[in-house]
């Protein structure tokens, strides 16, 4: 018997532009559409401008499965199936198939209309096409915290439970702008430098940055190790490209886009060195800020 | 009577890259990002080059200039490293 053509939600559309980069939803509901009119109302456009990576939202069955398929490390994490020009997606209630070939459209497959604009379907999803992006813009997607000041993005990545979320908050609370406290686009300008702005993510923080024109020009990338005092120490070359690497989720596990990304990653560490950023969780954000524009 | 086996592949997700004097290695089966030095990116480039272990040793031999029997004995330990990772097929 055949199986059954997947087909749309709906007819309603989105289109959603950050970082340089714009994705175009077809096939909404209303209902859809309202709520991520609602959740992305900072990022929303209304018209097309540059490439745009196009996604047909389409309805299908789903099997129900224990939500532990899919965790790795205690960590939700889709599956993966690579290949030359695109890759699979298999999550926790989706499937989707993303092809990277120019003017090429992506497809979401859910089961349910309430379900398929989650942040647990869609938002994570969208994380995947703003990764990609990314790359092929020369860029990396960092599983970092930003933070604006003078005018300039510091990023800050690290283990889990390093201190991103502690260091944006106290960022924060010092006047500072927050650009993400959880996964910031690094974006390569023409002068050589590396430029970053706000993204719809966040992690403990929340949305706290609601002017999506802040572009800054990427002033320092930060490994946060904490220490009883507060000091900037150099590290190699080679173990900046590991832990830069090790921070760009999906794409450093693609074989076919792995190449590129390590280029990409060189790039960003030529133009702006990775150091370490020994601090106190219950230091002042001006002892940090200070030490870093020093 | 030399023992060891001469094919030398590595295994297809494994990547590597010289950063200055040193390199990064990615597995992506686990994934994991690691650092080597400068001689362990020559070896791994040798044998992506030659696929063979007499190959790589005499290229080491070459390039190094110092006493073939520890560049055999470095080199062979360092297969073992790779074949336990199993970083080689």
């Amino acid at each position: 018997m055949p199986s059954k053509k997947p087909r749309s939600w709906g007819t309603q559309t989105i289109l959603l532009e950050f970082a340089g980069q714009q994705y175009f939803f077809s096939g909404l509901t209303t209902s859809q559409k309202q709520r991520l009119d609602k959740r992305f109302s900072c990022v929303i456009s209304d018209r097309a401008t540059r490439q745009v990576f196009t996604t047909a939202m389409e309805c299908g069955h789903i099997p129900s499965e224990d939500p532990r398929k899919y965790s790795v490390n205690d960590f939700y994490t889709p599956q993966s199936r690579y290949r030359a020009d695109g890759l699979d997606l298999e999550g926790y209630g989706f499937r989707a198939t993303i092809d990277l070939s120019p003017a090429a459209e992506c497809q979401l497959l859910t089961g349910d209309e309430h379900q398929a604009v989650t942040p647990i379907i869609f938002e994570n999803y969208l994380r995947v096409l703003a990764a990609y992006a990314a790359l092929m813009q020369g860029g990396v997607f960092l599983h970092s915290a930003g933070i604006v000041f003078g005018g300039r993005a510091y990023l800050f990545i690290g283990r889990s439970g390093a201190g991103k979320s502690t260091l944006s908050r106290l960022a924060l609370d010092s006047g500072c702008t927050i650009l993400s406290d959880d996964a910031n686009i690094v974006l390569a300008l023409d002068n050589g430098g590396f430029q970053a702005g706000p993204v719809p993510f966040a992690g403990e923080l929340g949305q706290v940055n609601t002017h999506f024109d802040t572009i800054c020009p990427v002033a320092g990338i930060y490994w946060l190790e904490q220490s009883r005092e507060a000091s900037v120490s150099q590290i190699k070359p080679s173990l900046q490209t590991a832990r830069i690497l090790s921070c760009c989720p999906v794409v450093n596990i693609d074989p076919f886009r792995l190449p590129q990304m390590l280029n990409n990653v060189h790039s960003l560490q030529q133009a702006v060195p990775l150091q370490v950023l020994h601090f106190r969780r219950d230091q002042p954000f001006s002892v940090i800020r200070h030490l870093l524009e020093n | 009577m030399d023992t060891h086996p001469d094919a030398l592949t590595i295994h297809p997700d494994i990547l590597f890259r010289q950063v200055d004097d040193e390199g990064v290695v990615v597995d992506q089966r686990q994934p994991e990002v690691m650092v080597i030095n400068g001689q362990a990116v020559k070896i791994l480039e040798l044998i992506r080059e030659t696929g063979s272990r007499k190959e790589v040793l005499a290229a080491l031999v070459r390039t190094y200039n110092g006493d073939p029997a520890t560049i055999t004995s470095d080199l062979d330990e360092f297969l073992v490293t790779l074949r336990e990772r199993e970083m080689l097929v």
